[in-house]
């Protein structure tokens, strides 16, 4: 028996040489699996996040990728559908084996995504709104963006500091506006303000007449545009306009992007909205200010000067670059799921592009309040509201 | 009740604090304060909501009276119509982008989408000859899937604008603003709601189709050519739809996914009014959208779809025939279904079921063993679907009755195990029971106020149940947890064995789904399976011999609901999560098309089109290489559309059925083919 295991050392060398090629080829990347929905109601937020994505990798990887392994995206389809949503992560977990995870798009396909990651144990940045991706904590889920936790207080503090104390709300009936409803509810509270009417209508629905009507009918003194979706943002912009009402629209952060103001052109005057910085000139004395130029500069580079970033753009970037400073000095260590998890979760006071990262094992819900501002719409060109 | 006469003037005068007062100084607490605020909205508040009724219910009315013309010719449901709306308002809107103005690009738009759904119906419908009308609904599934695919290959999926004919500035008539574009909708709806009185009473071709739709056979003896009518009737709901999207979408946006939720509104006012009216449809759409507009302006607009489609069920109930039909059309004939092989049915189990169930169990276990990761998974929900076809094979191959809403009793025993397990730590078989019930008694009772009546009206019903239960499922947020769904549910339990593992979950979902197809095998090889088949090939005569018709169809529907239950429980256990989404009318689409693919006789073909039906975009994917832009995503679309009608096409009753029929034919040659002429060998 000795001499057969003495001549299966110089065999088991050949072929661990043998396989060495590949082995080590495993190895020398760290894989991150993006699930999204490139059809359906969110296919065009979807479309930003995964063009800012291939710019946020390439930042990674110009600055010695994670851990110091070359970064690489692996998509995957959900096609707006839960179940979809979920091979994709298995998928992604026990095919391409990702270290680490960013999706689905929207808070219900997030949500079927949990119980798959958590039992897996593999870090994931859940993109949806809805606090009950991070709240309670679970131990594998981490928040993405901003979301209302973070817009909605940005919004109502700046309408009270404009003395605009009668809220009204319009939001659809999506998990997205059950939150916002909520969110609201609290903030308006908080503020001492006072929420006038509050009114909802279906992603599909086709006029939206009675619901702003309403609003009319209370006077309020700012009107919240809250919808999941753009189309029906627009629908509801449109509808208040066409009624007659002069006061100020606020719409979400999910408003931001290059083609809004050309749709709804008779409202943008009276439309505010909460913003990423990433919109507007900083200071050079924002803890932000580096961060975003070197993003700018490189998203130029790679999609041309007349393209340009929004606040759902530098998402992904944002991600990718915390860990990135967090994972400093691992090494392959970053391979090691539980390791990446405590080096996530240790993440202090690291200004990014969306906000400055604060997370620990019983916070996974990034407050992004340092780069959620409220912005305006002047022929064509962002700034920050006055 | 001065205090109230005092809330109103103060209301008038949009004085808000002094309102506050009142109330303080009436001393009363506002109990009286929700209706006081109701006759406080004010006339102009009333008369700008009832206008927005009328022009939404234009939308409606156009889609309604495209569903009804191609149901009164063809006895079809055209689930491409709110696609071909969706393409008038995108074409119509690329063209202006190209720099046409909107008077010229939106005839061409129109003109063009005609074309394009009359050419569908001559080269797609009229060869499928011998389909069943299931089978043909599927093909107009499929075609609005290729429209839609296209549409996102071409223009992506953002919201377009489309310009306005005669400017955007409202008009102010009494202090209600009104658009130009809206005064256009409501006046195309006018001239079309006239020449379709003139059309149906004064033109041969409008006569002929009348004549079609109250007797094909009667009508083909006098010369109506019925290839003639289909032709016409879509291309008359290509107008119609083109029309609608064209006028309507300047008030809004185009957008690629405008059209499934529009045209469900324009059925549901289709069926209001009565399908087989000629201004059913267009008052059945006016008075859809005054409902919509008032309940949401009056009441709550997060139940409104539950009113609109719970009036859609009284309706049913009440007076199937709509609000403006007349007795008479009930009395009309169906679409003939195909005439059924007249060999002897056996009674039991034939030795070719045996043969067929162990061939499936020894499938199925090397699938299991042999399948890792996506596959593995695929197969599971591939296994769950295959349940809830296995009740569709019964429903709709035996039972001739389409049903639309197999969803709701999916999420009824997907909740009832979600809430009682997590919430009230429930046994996972007792809730999994509580949910059969529960989908059982609620089909029982839809089924016996339906039943009654024949052909679609059980589609309808179903269909109304299915957008119901989606509501509720939205809005019982302590029950249902809402939209974001109901989380935490913990993997099913046997003894003390817990199916976490996908292959645990493989196996367990093989085994049940076994024995609902055993079940459903001794339930076809049954009296009640020979009476069904009785009743689908003619109903009257089956009647005639002393089966009780109506009897026979409830319980098919019951057990068709309780699978689907079972089946809506496993997923929940599965996925660990519960939300109302999966189960809307994609996954009916998603069933409909397994149940086409499987063969609509065959009980063992419902794994074949499930596994279809799931592994096709893996597949397509795979082939496509990456997915990362909207163009394969476009393509995927076309892909699945395409396959749809190739199947429908290259046979009339699914392949699992042609290839038995092909292994009959090899072990006893010339024993196949004509039962592939005939098709419609169970197996």
């Amino acid at each position: 028996m000795a001499v057969r295991h003495r001549m299966m050392v110089p065999i088991l060398a050949a072929a661990m040489l043998a396989a060495a090629s590949s082995a080590s080829e495993a190895q020398s990347e760290f894989k991150v699996g993006f699930v999204l929905s490139q059809i359906g109601p969110l296919a065009e937020l979807a479309k930003t996040y995964l063009d800012g994505a291939e710019v946020g990798v390439a930042m990674v990887n110009d600055t010695g990728g994670i851990g110091g392994l070359k970064v690489r995206l692996i998509v995957c389809d959900a096609q707006g559908q839960e179940p979809q949503a979920v091979l994709c992560a298995k998928k992604l977990i026990n095919d391409d084996k990702v270290n680490m995870m960013i999706g689905a798009t929207g808070t219900p396909q997030t949500m079927a995504l949990i119980p798959t990651v958590e039992s897996a144990g593999v870090p994931l940045f859940g993109m949806g709104a809805g606090r009950v991706i991070w709240e309670p904590v679970k131990k594998w889920v981490f928040k993405s963006f901003p979301s209302n936790d973070d817009q909605i207080p940005a919004e109502l503090n700046y309408a009270k500091k404009k003395g605009w104390n009668r809220v009204a709300l319009l939001t659809d009936n999506t998990s997205f506006g059950k939150d916002t409803v909520e969110m609201t509810r609290e903030v308006v509270k908080k503020n001492g303000m006072e929420l006038v009417a509050e009114e909802s209508y279906a992603p599909s629905d086709t006029d939206i007449t009675a619901q702003v009507t309403h609003v009319r009918a209370a006077n309020p003194d700012v009107v919240l545009n809250l919808a999941g979706t753009i189309p029906l943002g627009i629908l509801v912009a449109k509808k208040a306009t066409q009624l007659g009402m002069k006061q100020p629209l606020v719409q979400g952060m999910n408003f931001v992007v290059e083609n809004y103001p050309t749709m709804v052109p008779q409202a943008i005057d009276q439309s505010y909205f909460a913003g990423s910085k990433m919109m507007v000139d900083l200071p050079p004395s924002d803890p932000l200010y580096a961060n975003i130029t070197a993003f700018r500069k490189k998203y130029s580079e790679m999609r041309g000067a007349s393209t340009k970033p929004n606040g759902n753009t530098i998402t992904v970037p944002d991600i990718l670059l915390m860990v990135q400073k967090v994972t400093q000095g691992m090494g392959a260590k970053v391979l090691d799921p539980e390791a990446l998890r405590t080096a996530i979760e240790s993440a202090h006071d690291i200004p990014e592009l969306q906000g400055i990262w604060n997370l620990s094992p019983t916070n996974h819900g990034n407050s992004f309040a340092a780069g959620t501002v409220v912005l305006t719409n002047v022929k064509g060109e962002w700034k920050l509201a006055q | 009740m001065p205090a109230q006469a005092g809330l109103r003037s103060l209301r008038k005068l949009g004085c808000e604090r002094g309102h506050d007062e009142l109330v303080a100084r009436s001393g009363r607490r506002p109990r009286y304060l929700r209706s006081a605020e109701l006759i406080a909205m004010d006339l102009t508040s009333f008369a700008q909501t009832a206008f927005a009724g009328i022009s939404n219910g234009a939308l409606y009315a156009l889609l309604g009276l495209g569903f009804s013309l191609v149901i009164r010719s063809t006895g079809l449901i055209n689930f491409a119509q709110g696609d071909l709306m969706m393409v008038g308002a995108i074409l119509t809107g690329a063209l202006c982008r190209f720099g046409l103005p909107v008077a010229v690009s939106a005839p061409l738009a129109i003109a063009a989408t005609t074309v394009l759904s009359a050419g569908f119906y001559w080269f797609a419908i009229r060869p499928a000859g011998g389909a069943t009308m299931a089978q043909v609904v599927l093909l107009t599934i499929g075609f609005a899937i290729c429209l839609r695919g296209v549409v996102t290959m071409a223009w992506g999926s953002d919201p377009m604008m489309v310009p306005s004919f005669t400017g955007e500035m409202p008009l102010n008539v009494g202090g209600v603003s009104i658009l130009p574009q809206e005064l256009w909708l409501i006046g195309v709806l006018v001239v079309i709601t006239l020449a379709t009185g003139f059309f149906f009473r004064h033109t041969v071709m409008g006569l002929a189709l009348r004549a079609g739709a109250t007797n094909p056979l009667g009508a083909s003896f006098v010369g109506i050519d019925p290839r003639v009518l289909g032709l016409l009737a879509f291309a008359a709901s290509g107008f119609l739809g083109a029309v609608a999207g064209a006028v309507w979408s300047p008030i809004s946006f185009a957008q690629v996914d405008v059209g499934l939720g529009v045209a469900l509104k324009g059925f549901t006012a289709a069926i209001l009014g009565g399908l087989h009216s000629n201004y059913g449809p267009i008052l059945g759409g006016i008075v859809l959208a005054l409902i919509e507009s008032f309940s949401a302006g009056y009441i709550s607009s997060a139940y409104m779809d539950s009113i609109t489609f719970g009036l859609m069920l009284l309706v049913l109930v009440l007076r199937p025939q709509g609000l403006l039909g007349t007795a008479l059309s009930m009395t009309k004939e169906e679409r003939p279904e195909e005439v059924l092989s007249t060999t002897a049915r056996p009674t039991g189990f034939t030795n070719r079921d045996i043969a067929m169930v162990a061939i499936i169990v020894v499938v199925l276990t090397g699938l299991g063993l042999t399948m890792n990761g996506t596959w593995l998974t695929s197969g599971i929900f591939a296994g769950i679907m295959a349940i809830v076809v296995m009740g569709l094979v019964l429903l709709t191959g035996y039972g001739g009755q389409l049903s639309l809403g197999q969803g709701a009793f999916m999420m009824i025993g997907a909740y009832a195990t979600g809430y009682l397990t997590v919430k009230l730590n429930w046994p996972s078989y007792a809730a999994m029971l509580i949910g059969v019930v529960l989908a059982a008694t609620v089909a029982f009772v839809l089924g016996r106020l339906i039943f009654v009546l024949r052909g679609l009206y059980l589609s309808m019903a179903s269909f109304g149940l299915l957008m119901i239960s989606l509501t509720f499922a939205r809005e019982w947020t302590n029950i249902t947890g809402g939209p974001s769904g109901l989380p935490g549910i913990r993997p099913l339990a046997i003894g003390g064995f817990v199916f976490t593992s996908d292959r645990a979950n493989y196996f367990l979902i093989a085994a049940v789904s076994l024995a609902a197809l055993i079940f459903c095998l001794s339930l076809a090889r049954s009296r009640l399976g020979r009476a069904l088949l009785a009743i689908r090939s003619n109903e009257p005569a089956a009647r005639a011999c002393g089966v009780d018709v109506t009897r026979h169809k409830l319980r098919v529907f019951a057990v068709s609901a309780a699978l689907a239950s079972i089946a809506g429980s496993l997923y929940g256990h599965f996925l660990g999560f519960v939300n109302p989404l999966p189960f809307g009318i994609d996954a009916t689409i998603a069933q409909l098309t397994a149940l086409t693919a499987g063969g609509f006789l065959s009980l063992s073909g419902s794994y074949v089109g499930s596994a279809i039906v799931i592994a096709l975009p893996l597949v397509i994917t795979k082939i496509a290489g990456t997915t990362s832009s909207q163009f394969s995503a476009g393509v995927q679309y076309v892909a699945f559309g395409l396959l749809l009608i190739g199947v429908v096409h290259t046979q009339t009753s699914g392949v699992f059925v042609r290839a038995g029929a092909l292994v009959r034919g090899l072990v006893r040659p010339g024993a196949g083919a004509p039962k592939i002429a005939t098709g419609k060998e169970p197996t």
